[in-house]
Protein backbone atom coordinates (compact mmCIF):
# COMPACT_ATOMS: atom_id res chain seq x y z
CA UNK A 1 0.00 0.00 0.00
CA UNK A 2 2.98 2.55 1.07
CA UNK A 3 4.36 1.65 -2.30
CA UNK A 4 1.47 3.34 -4.79
CA UNK A 5 1.51 6.71 -2.40
CA UNK A 6 3.87 9.52 -3.92
CA UNK A 7 6.59 10.76 -1.29
CA UNK A 8 5.75 13.98 -1.89
CA UNK A 9 2.37 14.24 -0.99
CA UNK A 10 2.90 14.51 2.87
CA UNK A 11 4.69 18.17 1.95
CA UNK A 12 1.93 19.20 0.30
CA UNK A 13 -0.27 18.25 2.81
CA UNK A 14 1.93 19.40 5.41
CA UNK A 15 2.08 23.48 3.50
CA UNK A 16 -1.63 23.12 2.95
CA UNK A 17 -2.27 22.74 7.07
CA UNK A 18 0.14 25.30 7.72
CA UNK A 19 -1.44 27.33 5.41
CA UNK A 20 -4.86 26.82 6.88
CA UNK A 21 -3.73 27.70 10.97
CA UNK A 22 -2.13 31.39 9.10
CA UNK A 23 -5.63 31.98 7.36
CA UNK A 24 -7.47 30.83 10.25
CA UNK A 25 -5.62 33.44 12.26
CA UNK A 26 -5.49 36.16 10.11
CA UNK A 27 -9.68 35.69 10.23
CA UNK A 28 -9.88 35.56 13.72
CA UNK A 29 -7.91 38.75 14.49
CA UNK A 30 -9.76 40.46 11.79
CA UNK A 31 -12.75 39.63 12.61
CA UNK A 32 -13.02 39.23 16.22
CA UNK A 33 -9.66 40.87 17.95
CA UNK A 34 -9.36 43.53 16.28
CA UNK A 35 -13.01 44.89 17.07
CA UNK A 36 -12.57 44.14 20.57
CA UNK A 37 -9.00 46.51 20.75
CA UNK A 38 -10.71 48.65 18.94
CA UNK A 39 -13.85 48.79 21.27
CA UNK A 40 -11.34 48.83 24.41
CA UNK A 41 -9.37 51.59 22.90
CA UNK A 42 -11.93 53.56 22.12
CA UNK A 43 -14.28 53.51 25.29
CA UNK A 44 -10.90 54.14 27.12
CA UNK A 45 -10.76 57.48 25.81
CA UNK A 46 -14.25 58.03 26.48
CA UNK A 47 -13.35 57.78 29.88
CA UNK A 48 -9.83 60.12 29.25
CA UNK A 49 -11.71 62.91 27.56
CA UNK A 50 -14.39 62.86 30.41
CA UNK A 51 -11.43 62.86 33.04
CA UNK A 52 -9.79 66.23 31.00
CA UNK A 53 -13.07 67.73 30.94
CA UNK A 54 -13.75 67.07 34.79
CA UNK A 55 -10.56 68.38 35.40
CA UNK A 56 -10.52 71.28 33.29
CA UNK A 57 -14.37 72.07 34.85
CA UNK A 58 -12.60 71.80 38.49
CA UNK A 59 -9.68 74.29 36.95
CA UNK A 60 -11.85 76.42 35.88
CA UNK A 61 -13.82 76.76 39.30
CA UNK A 62 -10.61 76.91 41.49
CA UNK A 63 -9.58 79.90 38.86
CA UNK A 64 -12.94 82.29 40.00
CA UNK A 65 -13.14 80.85 43.29
CA UNK A 66 -9.66 82.71 44.08
CA UNK A 67 -10.06 85.10 41.81
CA UNK A 68 -7.32 85.13 40.22
CA UNK A 69 -8.09 87.43 37.37
CA UNK A 70 -5.43 87.52 34.34
CA UNK A 71 -3.69 84.33 34.94
CA UNK A 72 -3.26 82.30 31.33
CA UNK A 73 -4.24 78.89 31.76
CA UNK A 74 -4.55 75.66 29.51
CA UNK A 75 -6.42 72.33 29.57
CA UNK A 76 -5.78 70.16 27.04
CA UNK A 77 -7.81 67.45 25.08
CA UNK A 78 -7.12 64.26 23.51
CA UNK A 79 -9.54 63.80 19.84
CA UNK A 80 -8.90 60.41 19.58
CA UNK A 81 -7.01 57.08 21.43
CA UNK A 82 -4.16 57.69 18.74
CA UNK A 83 -4.17 61.47 20.79
CA UNK A 84 -2.39 60.37 23.43
CA UNK A 85 -1.11 57.01 22.49
CA UNK A 86 2.47 56.22 23.61
CA UNK A 87 3.28 53.20 23.71
CA UNK A 88 4.13 50.74 21.07
CA UNK A 89 1.08 48.42 19.28
CA UNK A 90 1.41 45.85 17.00
CA UNK A 91 -1.47 47.50 14.63
CA UNK A 92 -1.61 51.55 15.76
CA UNK A 93 -2.92 52.60 12.68
CA UNK A 94 -6.21 49.19 12.11
CA UNK A 95 -6.82 50.68 15.85
CA UNK A 96 -7.10 54.30 15.15
CA UNK A 97 -7.24 55.50 12.16
CA UNK A 98 -11.12 55.69 11.62
CA UNK A 99 -11.73 57.64 15.06
CA UNK A 100 -11.31 61.08 15.67
CA UNK A 101 -13.16 63.72 17.88
CA UNK A 102 -14.42 66.97 17.31
CA UNK A 103 -13.99 70.17 20.05
CA UNK A 104 -16.22 73.27 19.62
CA UNK A 105 -15.75 76.74 21.84
CA UNK A 106 -19.48 78.39 21.48
CA UNK A 107 -21.78 80.26 23.22
CA UNK A 108 -25.38 80.54 23.78
CA UNK A 109 -26.68 83.12 21.53
CA UNK A 110 -30.13 82.80 23.00
CA UNK A 111 -29.11 83.94 26.21
CA UNK A 112 -26.99 86.53 26.90
CA UNK A 113 -26.13 89.03 29.79
CA UNK A 114 -25.89 92.70 29.10
CA UNK A 115 -23.69 94.73 30.92
CA UNK A 116 -22.73 98.26 30.49
CA UNK A 117 -22.20 98.22 26.76
CA UNK A 118 -20.76 94.28 26.32
CA UNK A 119 -22.70 91.27 26.08
CA UNK A 120 -21.97 88.02 27.57
CA UNK A 121 -22.96 84.62 26.92
CA UNK A 122 -22.67 81.04 28.51
CA UNK A 123 -19.84 79.43 27.25
CA UNK A 124 -20.59 75.79 25.60
CA UNK A 125 -17.26 73.54 25.16
CA UNK A 126 -18.50 70.81 23.52
CA UNK A 127 -16.88 67.35 22.65
CA UNK A 128 -18.08 64.51 20.31
CA UNK A 129 -16.70 61.58 19.34
CA UNK A 130 -16.40 59.78 16.07
CA UNK A 131 -15.91 55.99 17.02
CA UNK A 132 -15.43 53.36 14.84
CA UNK A 133 -16.69 50.38 17.29
CA UNK A 134 -17.65 51.76 20.81
CA UNK A 135 -20.72 54.20 21.68
CA UNK A 136 -20.04 57.94 20.68
CA UNK A 137 -20.60 60.04 23.52
CA UNK A 138 -20.88 63.94 23.46
CA UNK A 139 -19.48 66.20 26.47
CA UNK A 140 -20.80 69.47 27.09
CA UNK A 141 -19.25 72.02 29.61
CA UNK A 142 -22.14 74.67 29.69
CA UNK A 143 -21.47 77.82 31.95
CA UNK A 144 -20.40 75.49 34.79
CA UNK A 145 -22.35 72.28 34.53
CA UNK A 146 -20.59 69.27 32.89
CA UNK A 147 -22.47 66.38 31.43
CA UNK A 148 -22.43 63.55 29.47
CA UNK A 149 -25.35 62.75 26.25
CA UNK A 150 -27.33 65.29 28.15
CA UNK A 151 -26.66 63.31 31.85
CA UNK A 152 -25.46 66.47 34.03
CA UNK A 153 -22.64 64.49 35.82
CA UNK A 154 -21.04 67.94 37.81
CA UNK A 155 -23.63 70.62 38.17
CA UNK A 156 -22.29 74.69 38.16
CA UNK A 157 -21.77 76.10 41.19
CA UNK A 158 -24.81 78.14 43.59
CA UNK A 159 -24.61 80.02 46.98
CA UNK A 160 -27.90 80.24 47.91
CA UNK A 161 -30.16 80.87 44.93
CA UNK A 162 -27.02 82.58 43.85
CA UNK A 163 -25.89 81.30 40.37
CA UNK A 164 -22.44 81.69 39.50
CA UNK A 165 -22.12 81.49 35.27
CA UNK A 166 -18.66 80.79 33.18
CA UNK A 167 -19.30 82.99 30.19
CA UNK A 168 -17.38 85.17 27.49
CA UNK A 169 -17.52 88.34 25.46
CA UNK A 170 -19.58 87.67 22.81
CA UNK A 171 -17.21 90.71 21.04
CA UNK A 172 -13.97 89.29 21.71
CA UNK A 173 -14.52 85.44 21.64
CA UNK A 174 -13.89 83.53 18.21
CA UNK A 175 -16.18 80.63 18.14
CA UNK A 176 -14.09 77.61 17.52
CA UNK A 177 -14.48 74.00 15.55
CA UNK A 178 -11.68 71.82 15.80
CA UNK A 179 -11.53 68.32 14.51
CA UNK A 180 -8.67 65.52 14.27
CA UNK A 181 -7.20 62.71 16.49
CA UNK A 182 -4.31 64.97 17.85
CA UNK A 183 -4.51 67.01 20.97
CA UNK A 184 -7.01 70.63 21.32
CA UNK A 185 -5.29 73.03 23.62
CA UNK A 186 -7.89 75.64 25.48
CA UNK A 187 -5.99 78.78 26.46
CA UNK A 188 -8.42 80.64 29.24
CA UNK A 189 -8.17 83.34 31.55
CA UNK A 190 -10.13 85.26 33.65
CA UNK A 191 -10.78 88.98 33.35
CA UNK A 192 -13.40 89.78 35.88
CA UNK A 193 -16.40 88.42 37.71
CA UNK A 194 -19.29 90.82 37.66
CA UNK A 195 -21.52 90.66 40.47
CA UNK A 196 -25.09 91.64 40.65
CA UNK A 197 -26.09 95.04 41.29
CA UNK A 198 -26.82 96.04 44.84
CA UNK A 199 -30.27 95.81 44.97
CA UNK A 200 -31.80 94.04 42.25
CA UNK A 201 -33.07 90.86 41.58
CA UNK A 202 -30.39 89.20 39.40
CA UNK A 203 -29.28 86.27 41.03
CA UNK A 204 -26.19 85.42 38.78
CA UNK A 205 -22.33 86.07 39.22
CA UNK A 206 -20.78 86.23 35.78
CA UNK A 207 -17.47 84.97 35.67
CA UNK A 208 -15.93 86.60 32.48
CA UNK A 209 -13.12 84.21 30.94
CA UNK A 210 -11.12 84.71 28.03
CA UNK A 211 -11.20 81.20 25.84
CA UNK A 212 -9.36 80.53 22.77
CA UNK A 213 -9.44 76.54 21.27
CA UNK A 214 -6.01 75.88 19.28
CA UNK B 1 11.49 -3.44 9.71
CA UNK B 2 9.19 -0.67 10.87
CA UNK B 3 10.21 1.98 8.27
CA UNK B 4 8.45 -0.17 5.36
CA UNK B 5 5.21 -0.83 6.99
CA UNK B 6 4.73 3.41 8.54
CA UNK B 7 3.64 5.69 6.49
CA UNK B 8 5.34 8.64 5.15
CA UNK B 9 2.40 11.63 5.99
CA UNK B 10 2.23 10.48 9.87
CA UNK B 11 5.53 13.01 10.59
CA UNK B 12 4.14 16.02 8.68
CA UNK B 13 0.70 15.39 10.94
CA UNK B 14 3.11 14.93 14.28
CA UNK B 15 4.95 18.16 13.55
CA UNK B 16 1.25 19.63 12.93
CA UNK B 17 0.11 18.78 16.35
CA UNK B 18 3.03 19.74 17.96
CA UNK B 19 2.87 23.19 16.37
CA UNK B 20 -0.81 23.13 17.48
CA UNK B 21 0.56 22.59 20.93
CA UNK B 22 3.10 25.15 20.94
CA UNK B 23 0.28 28.00 20.22
CA UNK B 24 -1.80 26.80 23.01
CA UNK B 25 0.98 26.66 25.42
CA UNK B 26 2.28 30.29 24.77
CA UNK B 27 -1.23 31.53 24.83
CA UNK B 28 -1.94 29.96 27.94
CA UNK B 29 1.39 31.49 29.83
CA UNK B 30 -0.15 34.76 28.15
CA UNK B 31 -3.30 34.42 29.63
CA UNK B 32 -2.09 33.40 33.05
CA UNK B 33 1.08 35.30 33.27
CA UNK B 34 0.79 38.36 31.44
CA UNK B 35 -2.82 39.42 31.86
CA UNK B 36 -2.62 39.04 35.58
CA UNK B 37 0.30 41.52 35.06
CA UNK B 38 -1.93 44.08 33.21
CA UNK B 39 -4.76 43.69 35.48
CA UNK B 40 -2.35 44.76 38.34
CA UNK B 41 -0.83 47.37 36.29
CA UNK B 42 -4.46 48.85 36.00
CA UNK B 43 -5.26 48.57 39.03
CA UNK B 44 -2.10 50.64 40.52
CA UNK B 45 -2.74 53.18 38.05
CA UNK B 46 -5.92 53.32 39.13
CA UNK B 47 -4.91 54.02 42.75
CA UNK B 48 -2.63 56.40 41.52
CA UNK B 49 -6.08 58.37 39.58
CA UNK B 50 -8.04 57.97 43.04
CA UNK B 51 -5.57 59.47 45.08
CA UNK B 52 -4.81 62.27 42.86
CA UNK B 53 -8.67 62.45 42.40
CA UNK B 54 -8.81 62.82 46.76
CA UNK B 55 -5.80 64.69 46.98
CA UNK B 56 -7.93 67.33 44.68
CA UNK B 57 -11.01 67.01 47.06
CA UNK B 58 -9.29 68.22 49.54
CA UNK B 59 -7.51 70.94 47.78
CA UNK B 60 -11.04 72.29 46.42
CA UNK B 61 -12.52 71.98 49.94
CA UNK B 62 -9.51 74.15 51.11
CA UNK B 63 -10.04 76.34 48.84
CA UNK B 64 -13.83 77.39 50.05
CA UNK B 65 -12.67 78.06 53.45
CA UNK B 66 -9.68 80.08 52.47
CA UNK B 67 -11.65 82.15 50.07
CA UNK B 68 -14.52 82.70 52.67
CA UNK B 69 -16.89 81.50 50.66
CA UNK B 70 -19.48 80.28 52.97
CA UNK B 71 -22.70 79.30 51.31
CA UNK B 72 -20.90 78.27 48.17
CA UNK B 73 -21.16 74.59 46.48
CA UNK B 74 -18.69 73.12 44.29
CA UNK B 75 -18.69 69.75 42.47
CA UNK B 76 -15.47 67.23 41.79
CA UNK B 77 -15.63 63.95 39.85
CA UNK B 78 -13.87 60.51 41.67
CA UNK B 79 -14.11 57.83 40.04
CA UNK B 80 -14.48 54.40 41.56
CA UNK B 81 -13.30 51.75 39.27
CA UNK B 82 -10.65 51.81 36.59
CA UNK B 83 -12.23 53.35 33.29
CA UNK B 84 -9.78 51.41 31.13
CA UNK B 85 -9.42 47.84 30.52
CA UNK B 86 -6.70 46.24 28.92
CA UNK B 87 -6.35 45.73 25.25
CA UNK B 88 -4.70 42.87 25.60
CA UNK B 89 -6.83 40.53 27.55
CA UNK B 90 -9.66 41.80 24.37
CA UNK B 91 -7.31 40.27 21.66
CA UNK B 92 -7.55 36.68 23.93
CA UNK B 93 -11.21 37.25 24.10
CA UNK B 94 -11.44 37.16 27.33
CA UNK B 95 -13.47 40.00 29.34
CA UNK B 96 -11.20 43.22 30.49
CA UNK B 97 -10.56 42.65 34.26
CA UNK B 98 -12.03 46.26 35.65
CA UNK B 99 -12.57 46.18 39.52
CA UNK B 100 -15.30 48.15 41.23
CA UNK B 101 -14.60 50.59 44.39
CA UNK B 102 -17.07 51.98 46.68
CA UNK B 103 -17.56 55.37 48.21
CA UNK B 104 -18.55 56.52 51.36
CA UNK B 105 -19.63 59.95 52.98
CA UNK B 106 -20.49 59.86 56.77
CA UNK B 107 -19.20 61.29 59.66
CA UNK B 108 -15.82 60.57 60.73
CA UNK B 109 -13.54 60.73 63.62
CA UNK B 110 -15.08 63.00 66.20
CA UNK B 111 -13.16 65.18 68.48
CA UNK B 112 -13.73 66.92 71.83
CA UNK B 113 -12.62 70.92 71.81
CA UNK B 114 -12.59 71.96 75.04
CA UNK B 115 -11.70 75.21 76.14
CA UNK B 116 -11.71 76.87 79.91
CA UNK B 117 -15.81 77.44 79.73
CA UNK B 118 -16.79 74.98 77.32
CA UNK B 119 -16.42 71.77 75.73
CA UNK B 120 -17.57 70.89 72.57
CA UNK B 121 -17.85 67.53 70.52
CA UNK B 122 -17.74 67.49 66.50
CA UNK B 123 -17.70 65.25 63.98
CA UNK B 124 -14.95 65.13 60.72
CA UNK B 125 -16.30 65.15 57.28
CA UNK B 126 -15.28 61.82 56.12
CA UNK B 127 -14.92 60.48 52.48
CA UNK B 128 -13.87 56.72 52.31
CA UNK B 129 -12.80 54.74 49.05
CA UNK B 130 -12.63 51.36 49.52
CA UNK B 131 -11.52 49.16 46.05
CA UNK B 132 -12.38 45.80 45.12
CA UNK B 133 -9.67 44.60 43.08
CA UNK B 134 -9.34 41.83 41.01
CA UNK B 135 -5.55 42.03 40.79
CA UNK B 136 -3.69 44.44 42.83
CA UNK B 137 -3.79 44.79 46.56
CA UNK B 138 -6.96 46.08 47.81
CA UNK B 139 -7.03 49.81 48.95
CA UNK B 140 -8.26 52.12 51.69
CA UNK B 141 -8.28 55.91 50.99
CA UNK B 142 -9.94 58.41 53.37
CA UNK B 143 -10.35 61.76 53.71
CA UNK B 144 -11.11 63.07 57.25
CA UNK B 145 -11.99 66.20 58.83
CA UNK B 146 -9.25 67.43 56.26
CA UNK B 147 -6.51 64.86 55.94
CA UNK B 148 -5.86 62.53 53.81
CA UNK B 149 -5.15 59.14 54.67
CA UNK B 150 -3.74 55.98 52.84
CA UNK B 151 -3.42 52.52 53.51
CA UNK B 152 -4.33 49.03 52.68
CA UNK B 153 -7.19 47.44 54.30
CA UNK B 154 -7.06 46.00 57.70
CA UNK B 155 -3.58 47.56 57.43
CA UNK B 156 -2.48 50.84 59.55
CA UNK B 157 -3.48 53.87 57.22
CA UNK B 158 -0.49 56.24 56.75
CA UNK B 159 -0.69 59.93 56.52
CA UNK B 160 -0.90 61.20 52.69
CA UNK B 161 -1.68 64.66 53.51
CA UNK B 162 -1.99 66.72 57.02
CA UNK B 163 -4.84 68.83 57.82
CA UNK B 164 -4.54 72.47 58.26
CA UNK B 165 -2.24 72.58 61.13
CA UNK B 166 0.31 74.84 63.03
CA UNK B 167 2.13 75.35 66.10
CA UNK B 168 -1.06 77.61 67.17
CA UNK B 169 -3.98 76.81 64.91
CA UNK B 170 -5.74 73.96 63.78
CA UNK B 171 -8.51 73.59 60.85
CA UNK B 172 -10.92 70.88 61.57
CA UNK B 173 -13.28 69.78 58.38
CA UNK B 174 -16.58 68.70 60.14
CA UNK B 175 -20.18 67.98 59.34
CA UNK B 176 -23.46 68.68 60.99
CA UNK B 177 -24.03 65.47 64.08
CA UNK B 178 -27.04 64.24 62.05
CA UNK B 179 -25.13 64.02 59.38
CA UNK B 180 -26.47 61.13 56.70
CA UNK B 181 -24.05 58.06 55.54
CA UNK B 182 -24.56 58.15 52.37
CA UNK B 183 -22.65 54.70 49.70
CA UNK B 184 -22.20 54.01 46.27
CA UNK B 185 -20.94 51.28 44.99
CA UNK B 186 -20.17 51.76 41.24
CA UNK B 187 -17.75 51.63 38.03
CA UNK B 188 -18.95 55.00 36.74
CA UNK B 189 -16.97 58.46 37.56
CA UNK B 190 -19.47 59.80 40.45
CA UNK B 191 -20.01 63.45 41.35
CA UNK B 192 -19.18 64.89 44.58
CA UNK B 193 -20.56 68.20 45.84
CA UNK B 194 -19.69 70.26 48.64
CA UNK B 195 -20.68 73.22 50.59
CA UNK B 196 -18.98 75.36 52.88
CA UNK B 197 -21.59 76.66 55.61
CA UNK B 198 -19.30 78.57 57.58
CA UNK B 199 -17.10 78.18 60.65
CA UNK B 200 -16.52 78.67 64.37
CA UNK B 201 -13.52 79.38 66.37
CA UNK B 202 -12.36 78.15 69.32
CA UNK B 203 -9.68 80.41 71.37
CA UNK B 204 -7.10 78.52 73.52
CA UNK B 205 -8.80 75.45 73.03
CA UNK B 206 -7.69 72.00 73.40
CA UNK B 207 -8.40 68.85 71.07
CA UNK B 208 -8.44 65.06 72.23
CA UNK B 209 -9.97 62.30 70.17
CA UNK B 210 -13.40 61.64 71.00
CA UNK B 211 -13.06 58.28 71.97
CA UNK B 212 -9.13 57.06 72.67
CA UNK B 213 -7.82 55.26 69.36
CA UNK B 214 -4.20 54.55 69.28
CA UNK B 215 -4.47 53.07 66.06
CA UNK B 216 -6.08 56.70 64.44
CA UNK B 217 -3.95 59.12 62.56
CA UNK B 218 -4.94 61.86 64.02
CA UNK B 219 -3.25 61.36 67.41
CA UNK B 220 -0.05 62.87 66.22
CA UNK B 221 -2.27 66.40 65.48
CA UNK B 222 -3.98 66.43 68.93
CA UNK B 223 -3.08 69.05 71.25
CA UNK B 224 -3.44 72.55 72.59
CA UNK B 225 -4.01 75.07 70.24
CA UNK B 226 -4.27 78.88 70.30
CA UNK B 227 -6.97 79.01 67.95
CA UNK B 228 -9.06 75.88 66.82
CA UNK B 229 -11.43 76.69 63.70
CA UNK B 230 -14.05 74.28 63.02
CA UNK B 231 -14.98 74.74 59.00
CA UNK B 232 -18.94 72.92 58.52
CA UNK B 233 -19.70 71.49 55.47
CA UNK B 234 -22.65 69.34 54.07
CA UNK B 235 -21.66 66.95 51.12
CA UNK B 236 -23.75 65.05 48.74
CA UNK B 237 -22.13 62.19 46.46
CA UNK B 238 -24.40 60.54 43.25
CA UNK B 239 -24.30 59.19 39.65
CA UNK B 240 -25.47 60.69 36.67
CA UNK B 241 -28.32 62.62 37.36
Amino acid sequence: MNNTADSGLSEVVSVALILTVLILTITMIALIALPIMGTNAEQVHNGDIFLEFAHMKADVDTVWLSNSTNITRQAEFTLSPAGDRTEITIVPNLLSAASFGTVMLTYDDTITYDVDTETYANVNIIYTTSNMYAEDIELVYDGGNLSQNDQILLPGSVSGSERYIVVVNTAEVAETSISGSGVVTLTYRLEQIIDPAPGSSDLYHLCVFSMELQ
Amino acid sequence: MNKHTADDGVAEVIGFVLIIALIVAVAAVWMLVYIPAQGNAVETNHARLVTEEIADIKYGIDLLWTTENVGMNVSRVISPSPVEGTEVSGLLFVSPPVGTGTITVSNGTAFWINTTSTQTAVSALKITYNSANYYASDLRIVYDGGAVFRGQKNMTAYVLLPPSVGDTDLILVCVSSNFSEQQILGNIPLSLTYNYLGNTPYSNANVSLYQVDPDNPWNEFMGAFDTVTVVEYDAVIRGPQ
